[in-house]
C-alpha cells in the first residue's frame, strides 16, 4: 500500500511541471500582458518597458518560468504583479475564507444528498422518489447566479434580512453573529448548488444495491425493506460515497467562484478571477498550482479510502 | 395417508410492464410434495421454473403479478392476507452474489439466527458453528470470519445451505443449487443435501434443468414448459414411461439418455 | 447488464410514446425558433431612450425596458439566440472532438489509447471553471472565442464515454469479423463501430450541450464572455444585477429562460436514453 502511495505521488511532479508550463505558455502568448492591466494608455510605451523591465517581463519565456519553477520548489510563489503583495500571503489569507464558506456548504449538501438519495432509491419509481428526482432535475438546470439574484432580491431587499456583500461589516470581523449574518446567502446558494449531483450519485448507487441478487437473498430470508436499506444497503452505498469526498477536495477551493463574486466574499474565486483578468502570472499559476495538487491527492485518496474500506480490493503492483 | 408438506393450487403469475402488454409466465401450476421427499422441478431456461420458486417465496419481481387459489406450507395459508411465516428456507444459485460482498459469513449467519431463533449470544454463536460443521466445513471458525470471495464455490454454497438450515425449516427450496459449481463439487453438495434430508427429514424442492441432479436426488419430478406444468410422478416412473411429448425430447436430450434406455 | 439496441426508427417511436419527452423537445423548438426569427420582426433592442429606463411591461414593450431604456423583450429574445448558438455549436465541436479521439482511443488501443487518455486526465487534473476562465482570458473575449474555448475544454467527457462504448463494441464478433476480412481500419470504424456507438454519443451531445450554455451564461454573467455590443441571457444578467432593487423583473427572464432550456434539453437526452436502452418496457 505504501509503495502504492508513493508511486502515485510521484506521479504528482512531472504532471504538475507540464500542466503550469501550458499555464504559462498560453499566458505568455497573449496579445496582450500584466502591464496593460495595471498601465493606463496614456502612459508613455518607455514607461511600459521600463515597467516590463522591472518585472522581468523581458526576458525570454523559459527563463521566466524557470526562475518561477524555481522559486516555487523552494515554496516561494512570489509576487502579484498587480497588487505586490506576497501571493502566498494570499493565499494564506484567502483560502481560509473560502474554506469557511464552502466546507459547511459541501458538507449539508453531502448529507442531504445521503439522506434524500437513500430514500429516492429505495423507493424507485415511487412518488417520493419522482419528487427527489424531479427537484435535482430542476437544481441542476438552474444556472448558480442566477439563484444567488434571486435570494438576494428576496432575503436582501424584500425581507432585508442579510446584508448582501462581503464577509463581515467593516469593524466587525472576527464577530460571529456578523459571519453568520454575510454568510447565510452564499451558503444557501452553495447548498443548493451542490447537492443534486450528489443526491443523483447517491440515487443511482441505492438502485444498484437494491438490483444486487444479494438483496432478494435478504428479502427470501424475511428481511424488510427497512432492514434492508439501514443494514445493507446504507453500508453498501456509503462506501463509493466517502471516496467522493476525497474528489472534492479541489472543490473546496475553486467551487465557489461565480458565487464569491457575486457575494464579494474574498476567498480565492475572487482571487483568481482578478488575476486572470490582469494577466497576473504568478498568481494564476500558484492557484492552478493548488487544485492541481488538490485534485491528484483527491483521486489519490479516494483510491485509497476505497481499497481500505472494500475487502475485495487489494492494490497490487501493476494495479492502477 | 398423504401428509402434504406442499400444497399450491391454480398459481397464475403475469408480469405487467408499465407501456406494454401483460406477458403471462405461469399459467395454472398446481405442485404438491409430500413430506419427507425430495421434488425436482425440471424444464428449459424461461419454462418459469424459477418464477414458481419465486412465487412460492413472495420474492417476484415488482413489476409481477401473483394469484392463487391454494398455497399451504406446513399448514400455513399463505394466500392469507397476512400469513404467518412458513418453515421454509431457500437456497439459491449464485453463492458468491447472494452474499452481501462487504460483509463477512459469520454476519450473514446471525443475522438468520436472530431472525428465526431465540437465541442469542453465545448461544447463537454455537449454533452458526455447528450448522457449518453439519455442512462439511472443516474450519467453521475461520469461514465465519471470512468474506464471500475469499471462500471457494463449494465452500459458499455449503455456507449457504447452512444459513438455508439456521432457519430451521421443513421445506427447502433450491434454485439450481449447483448449476454455477464444478463437476465434483457438485456431486459433493448433491450428496449433503441427501443427508440432510435423510438426517432431519427434511422435504426438499429443488429446481434444475439437469435431468442427472433429478435421477440422483428426487423421488418425484415435475417437469415444466412454457409457463406450465406439463407432466408430473414418481421418478422412476416419468422417466421409465414418460406420457408427454415434451418429456420424452427432454428424456431423449439429455446426456446419459442411452444408457437409460439400456438400462430399462 | 447488456443492453438491447435498436433501429433508428423505433427508438424514435418509443421516444414520440414518452409525453415529457416531447413537450420538453416542443418547448425547446418553440425557444429556439421565436429567438432565432425574433429579427425578421423588426423588434428592436438596441436603440435606446433614457427617458423610459426601467419601463414596466407594457404592449409597447412587452416585457418593459432596461437601464438603458431599451426595449427588453427585443434584448432577450437576441440575446436567446447568442446563447444557444454559442450553447449547440460549441457542443457540436466538442462533441465531434470527443467522438474522433474516443473512437480513437478504443479501437486502437494501445499507446495511441495511453498517449489520448492521459491528456484527458492532464486537461481534466485543474477544475473546469478555472480552466475556461483562464483560457477565456487568454483570447480576447467574445462569442467566436467562447464557441472555441468551450468546445475544446468539454470534448473529456464525450470521449470517455465514447472509449468505453467503442471498447465494448469492439469486442462484438461483427468488427472483429470485418477486420479479419481485411477491410481497412477507418472503413471498419465508420461502418461498423459508429452506428453502434451513435446513440451514446447524442446523449452525451445533451448533456454536453446543457453544461456548454450553463458554462457559457456564467462567463458571460462574470464579464469575460459575450461583450457589448452583442449580448447572450447571462450577460444580461449582469446588468440586470445592477438594478435589482429597482426593475427585478430584468433578472428573472433570462434565468428563467436559461434554466427552462436547460432542463428540457437534460429530459430529452433522457428521453432518447430511455427509448434507446427500453427502459420503459422492463
Amino acid at each position: 500500500m505504501l509503495r502504492y502511495v508513493l508511486r502515485r505521488m510521484a506521479q504528482l511532479v512531472p504532471m504538475l511541471v507540464i500542466i503550469t508550463l501550458i499555464v504559462f505558455v498560453l499566458i505568455h502568448l497573449a496579445p496582450y500582458d500584466v502591464i496593460d492591466a495595471i498601465t493606463t494608455p496614456s502612459m508613455s510605451d518607455e514607461t511600459k518597458q521600463l515597467m516590463r523591465e522591472k518585472f522581468g517581463l523581458d526576458q525570454p519565456m523559459i527563463v521566466q518560468y524557470g526562475l518561477w519553477l524555481w522559486n516555487a520548489v523552494r515554496g516561494d510563489l512570489g509576487f502579484s504583479l498587480v497588487s505586490r503583495h506576497s501571493v502566498a500571503a494570499d493565499l494564506a489569507e484567502r483560502i481560509p475564507n473560502t474554506l469557511s464558506l464552502i466546507g459547511p456548504a459541501y458538507l449539508t449538501a453531502f448529507i442531504l444528498a445521503i439522506v434524500l438519495g437513500l430514500i429516492a432509491g429505495s423507493r424507485r419509481g415511487g412518488r417520493l422518489d419522482k419528487v427527489i428526482d424531479g427537484i435535482c432535475s430542476v437544481a441542476i438546470a438552474t444556472p448558480t447566479f442566477w439563484f444567488a439574484l434571486l435570494v438576494i432580491y428576496l432575503f436582501g431587499y424584500q425581507l432585508r434580512l442579510f446584508p448582501i456583500l462581503g464577509m463581515h461589516s467593516v469593524g466587525k470581523q472576527g464577530d460571529p453573529a456578523d459571519f453568520l449574518a454575510h454568510f447565510a446567502m452564499p451558503y444557501l446558494v452553495l447548498v443548493v448548488a451542490l447537492f443534486p449531483d450528489l443526491t443523483r450519485y447517491v440515487r443511482a448507487s441505492t438502485i444498484a444495491q437494491f438490483d444486487d441478487d444479494y438483496v432478494l437473498v435478504q428479502r427470501a430470508y424475511g428481511a424488510g425493506r427497512g432492514f434492508i436499506l439501514s443494514r445493507h444497503v446504507s453500508r453498501n452505498v456509503l462506501l463509493p460515497i466517502i471516496t467522493q469526498l476525497g474528489l472534492a477536495l479541489p472543490t473546496l477551493v475553486t467551487g465557489a467562484i461565480v458565487t464569491e463574486s457575486i457575494f464579494g466574499w474574498p476567498g480565492i474565486g475572487q482571487y483568481i478571477l482578478t488575476s486572470s483578468a490582469a494577466l497576473d502570472y504568478p498568481v494564476i499559476l500558484a492557484v492552478v498550482l493548488v487544485s492541481a495538487v488538490l485534485t491528484v491527492l483527491g483521486n489519490l485518496i479516494a483510491d485509497v479510502l476505497y481499497a481500505a474500506a472494500d475487502p475485495r480490493i487489494r492494490l497490487t503492483e501493476g494495479a492502477k | 395417508m398423504t401428509d402434504p408438506i406442499l400444497q399450491i393450487r391454480g398459481l397464475n403469475v403475469d408480469i405487467v410492464p408499465p407501456r406494454a402488454d401483460r406477458i403471462p409466465i405461469l399459467h395454472d401450476v398446481d405442485l404438491t410434495i409430500e413430506r419427507g421427499t425430495v421434488m425436482g422441478v425440471v424444464g428449459e431456461s424461461g419454462s418459469g421454473k424459477t418464477m414458481l420458486l419465486r412465487a412460492l417465496m413472495s420474492i417476484l419481481p415488482q413489476r409481477a403479478e401473483r394469484r392463487w387459489d391454494t398455497c399451504l406450507v406446513d399448514g400455513v395459508d399463505l394466500t392469507a392476507p397476512k400469513p404467518a411465516r412458513p418453515a421454509m428456507a431457500m437456497v439459491f444459485q449464485d453463492p458468491l452474489t447472494s452474499f452481501n460482498p462487504l460483509r463477512r459469513i459469520g454476519g450473514h449467519l446471525r443475522e438468520v439466527v436472530r431472525r428465526f431463533t431465540a437465541l442469542r449470544g453465545a448461544e447463537a454463536e454455537q449454533a452458526c458453528i455447528a450448522a457449518l460443521t453439519d455442512v462439511g466445513i472443516p474450519d467453521p471458525a475461520r469461514v465465519m470470519r471470512s468474506y464471500p470471495h475469499e471462500l471457494s464455490g463449494g465452500m459458499r454454497q455449503r455456507a449457504m445451505i447452512a444459513m438455508a438450515l439456521l432457519a430451521e425449516p421443513e421445506l427447502l427450496v433450491a434454485d439450481e443449487p449447483t448449476t454455477a459449481l464444478d463437476a465434483t463439487v457438485q456431486a459433493q453438495i448433491l450428496a449433503l443435501i441427501n443427508r440432510l434430508q435423510a438426517q432431519r427429514n427434511l422435504s426438499v424442492l429443488i429446481v434444475t434443468h439437469d435431468l442427472g441432479v433429478v435421477a440422483a436426488l428426487c423421488d418425484q419430478v415435475t417437469v415444466m414448459k412454457d409457463g406450465a406444468v406439463v407432466e408430473t410422478g414418481a421418478v422412476d416412473e416419468v422417466f421409465s414411461a414418460p406420457k408427454h411429448p415434451y418429456t420424452r425430447s427432454l428424456l431423449a436430450a439429455s446426456p446419459g439418455a442411452a444408457t437409460r434406455e439400456a438400462a430399462s | 447488464m447488456t443492453t438491447v439496441r435498436s433501429t433508428d426508427a423505433t427508438v424514435w417511436r418509443r421516444f414520440l410514446q414518452r409525453r415529457g419527452s416531447v413537450a420538453a423537445l416542443i418547448i425547446l423548438l418553440v425557444i429556439a425558433v421565436v429567438c432565432v426569427v425574433s429579427p425578421l420582426f423588426g423588434l428592436d433592442g438596441t436603440t435606446s431612450d433614457m427617458s423610459d429606463r426601467w419601463a414596466a411591461p407594457s404592449p409597447a414593450h412587452l416585457l418593459g425596458t432596461d437601464n438603458l431604456g431599451r426595449d427588453y423583450f427585443a434584448r432577450v429574445l437576441s440575446g436567446g439566440g447568442i446563447s444557444l448558438f454559442v450553447g449547440f455549436s460549441s457542443a457540436l465541436a466538442a462533441t465531434l472532438i470527443g467522438m474522433i479521439a474516443g473512437l480513437t482511443a478504443g479501437y486502437f488501443g494501445g499507446i495511441v489509447d495511453d498517449l489520448l487518455m492521459r491528456l484527458v486526465d492532464l486537461l481534466s487534473a485543474i477544475p473546469w471553471m478555472l480552466l475556461v476562465i483562464v483560457a477565456s482570458v487568454f483570447f480576447r473575449p467574445g462569442l467566436w472565442t467562447m464557441v472555441l474555448i468551450i468546445g475544446t475544454l468539454s470534448w473529456m467527457t464525450t470521449a470517455r464515454l465514447v472509449r468505453a462504448e467503442t471498447l465494448s463494441v469492439r469486442e462484438r464478433t461483427f468488427v472483429g469479423y470485418a477486420a479479419f476480412i481485411g477491410v481497412r481500419s477507418p472503413r471498419v470504424i465508420l461502418r461498423h463501430v459508429l452506428p453502434a456507438v451513435v446513440p451514446t454519443i447524442i446523449v452525451a451531445a445533451t448533456a454536453t450541450i446543457s453544461g456548454a450554455i450553463l458554462t457559457e451564461s456564467a462567463l458571460s454573467f462574470l464579464g469575460l464572455g459575450i461583450q457589448a455590443p452583442l449580448a447572450s441571457w447571462g450577460s444580461l444578467l449582469t446588468t440586470a444585477q445592477g438594478s435589482l432593487q429597482k426593475a427585478p423583473l430584468l433578472a428573472v427572464v433570462p434565468g428563467l429562460l436559461i434554466a427552462t432550456t436547460v432542463f428540457c434539453v437534460n429530459v430529452v437526452g433522457n428521453g432518447i436514453r430511455a427509448a434507446v436502452t427500453r427502459e420503459d418496457e422492463r
